[in-house]
């Protein structure tokens, strides 16, 4: 039943933080491990994120392993997240899906901290390095849409194999690393089948769409993928033309109707309507739907054709612009000569 | 069941008993009284900012001033919280039964989950976690219909739409009532706009037959909604006895409340 809005980062009452700085040293109340803190990673709705290196912790050919410190507000809260981190640490235990990494650590150690005075609870986890979502489509390209999408897919569909929902799945909660391989984080959403979805983030939630309840089940995720890519991808259309809508009156048929305006999105088009209307009858059926459209569609001609670099179409103007120029000087240096003969 | 009454208002009230009076008597009654202030731009004034924490103190809830954009996640986090404040009394004797067997200290009272190595927290809060899913709940929302809120209405409408949008995903049964006030004659403190219901996809407009007037009798209208509670509920026996605002007590004392815990 949490939300956690868009908007939560700019609300007074919420925005509190625990002042740590890199160099700062956290001390484990319970277990006594250091850990010096790096840089700060994230803040969200119930925590901040840290980079950090322990004290005496394992090197790695030469380096310290970097880990993530999560530093809740509330100790029920973090905990609930970290019971579901253990969950996930379990079910890895029992088996592993195909496609699972097994060198990926969901939690590492939870403790106590007192940071100026004030006891926070905390957990270490792996640090996961690379760009949110939206940032690496925005950098690397529309062309790897389907990949990445395809590997966020089953990684949706590993949990829901296993009874779990994601939750708040969102361009932030989403990381790809340097070779594309695509990882979830803040695993505060994660809700058992049947239970009502603990966190959400209004803009990808079903419920915000008129379009279903907020009851966990594997179309939520699936929904909230589909929002996601035509948020990512419509360059903002989406928040235009809700503002102009009543919210009584936003529905599903907005989502579908900017999605067709993408070009980008055109060939997923049917996958989306069935994500958006609930109709896949698994996450497996939904992986091999998007698979099978995004291996057309990267072989196809029609693929979507890189842009002319910014830089290029700049100097082709500029050098068009320098013989405009030059061209007119010629003229009217050599035109009295002209006359003359 | 835990049963709450969540006032939603925007300025100070003018008539009747004192509405933190009439809190208190809610709380005496098992009703817990959570306040929104909800406002445009600037303030809600000195008096009403006073008037709004004094009716939350006496209702045992809590009381925040936003504005109308911030409506629905207030009201969400409000109820889950309240949830969570339940529960947490009823947990805080068990962890207390915990603490005292393993370091044998004695005296403290006020135990929390952080006196708990983290080891251990993970299937108290499991516990916790499923005790908010499940437990039964109750909000009556009773909204100030002054002049001054009628261009707010849209927005607590749509907020309610949406508490009941989550309420409904839980697993234990959640309902709703909404009041507003003041009623159409000096007799009626507040009007029933929805009676205790689990689901709204029906109801096509909440507030229809609304009549501003000028007063803005808080305190009877709480009243109003006690009483409701208290009187109309028979169809349901089992609430129809006074709790106190620790409904889940029964819980604590279970033996399958200690099988999760040892």
């Amino acid at each position: 039943m949490t939300t956690s809005f868009r908007q939560a980062k700019g609300r007074k009452q919420d925005k509190r933080s625990i002042g740590l700085m890199p160099g700062d040293r956290v001390i484990g109340k319970w277990n006594s491990h250091i850990y010096r803190i790096v840089r700060l990673l994230g803040q969200g709705a119930n925590g901040v994120v840290y980079l950090v290196h322990q004290e005496g912790g394992p090197h790695k050919s030469g380096k310290q392993a970097g880990y993530a410190l999560k530093m809740g507000f509330e100790t029920m809260e973090l905990q609930s997240e970290i019971n579901a981190l253990q969950v996930l640490e379990s079910l890895k235990v029992r088996k592993a899906g195909p496609s699972f990494n097994q060198k990926e650590k969901y939690f590492i150690e939870s403790d106590d901290a007192d940071v100026n005075g004030t006891i926070y609870p905390f957990y270490i986890m792996q640090y996961v390095q690379g760009k949110t979502l939206s940032k690496f489509l925005m950098k690397q390209g529309r062309d790897w849409v389907g990949l990445i999408g395809e590997k966020l897919l089953l990684k949706l569909g590993y949990l829901h194999q296993h009874q779990f929902v994601f939750g708040d799945l969102k361009p932030d909660n989403v990381m790809v690393g340097p070779y594309g391989e695509v990882s979830l984080i803040d695993y505060g959403g994660l809700t058992k089948e049947g239970d009502s979805i603990r966190q959400f983030t209004e803009w990808y939630d079903r419920g915000y769409w008129h379009a279903g309840t907020r009851k966990a089940d594997f179309h939520y995720d699936l929904f909230a993928f589909a929002v996601m890519f035509i948020h990512m991808l419509s360059s903002g259309k989406l928040h235009q033309q809700v503002a102009s809508t009543l919210p009584q009156l936003r529905e599903r048929e907005h989502l579908l109707a900017i999605a067709s305006q993408c070009k980008v999105l055109e060939p997923y088009q049917p996958w989306l309507r069935r994500a958006i209307h609930q109709r896949f009858t698994s996450t497996e059926e939904a992986i091999h739907e998007w698979k099978r459209i995004s291996s057309i569609w990267s072989r196809s001609a029609a693929s979507p054709t890189r842009p002319t670099p910014n830089w290029l179409q700049w100097s082709f103007f500029a050098s068009a612009l320098l013989l405009f120029i030059s061209l007119i000087f010629m003229m009217l240096n050599s035109s009295p000569g002209f006359g003359i003969k | 069941m835990l049963k709450q009454i969540l006032l939603i208002t925007d300025g100070c009230s003018n008539v009747g008993i004192q509405p933190a009076a009439a809190a208190a008597e809610a709380y005496a009654a098992g009703i817990m009284v959570n306040v929104i202030g909800i406002i445009d731009e600037g303030t809600i004034g000195q008096y009403g900012q006073a008037e709004i924490e004094d009716i939350a103190r006496m209702g045992g809830g809590m009381s925040r001033i936003v504005n109308a954009r911030e409506l629905s996640y207030t009201i969400q986090m409000m109820t889950r919280k309240t949830v969570m404040d339940t529960i947490h009394l009823a947990v805080n004797r068990e962890l207390k039964h915990i603490l005292q067997q393993e370091s044998e200290q004695e005296g403290a009272n006020n135990y929390s989950l952080s006196d708990l190595p983290p080891a251990k927290r993970g299937e108290v809060v499991q516990v916790m976690d499923q005790m908010s899913e499940e437990m039964d709940l109750r909000v009556a929302l009773l909204i100030d219909a002054s002049a001054s809120m009628k261009p707010k209405l849209a927005a607590v409408e749509e907020a309610i739409r949406d508490l009941m949008l989550s309420l409904k995903a839980r697993r234990g049964t959640s309902e709703l009532a909404v009041f507003h006030f003041p009623g159409s004659h000096e007799e009626e403190p507040a009007v029933m706009d929805l009676d205790w219901a689990a689901d709204m996809d029906r109801v096509k407009k909440l507030f229809s037959r609304m009549q501003m007037r000028g007063t803005t009798p808080t305190g009877p209208a709480l009243l109003h909604v006690v009483d409701y509670y208290q009187y109309n509920s028979r169809n349901k026996p089992e609430d129809s006895e006074v709790n106190p605002p620790i409904a889940y007590k029964e819980t604590g004392t279970g033996g399958v409340w200690s099988d999760y815990i040892v």
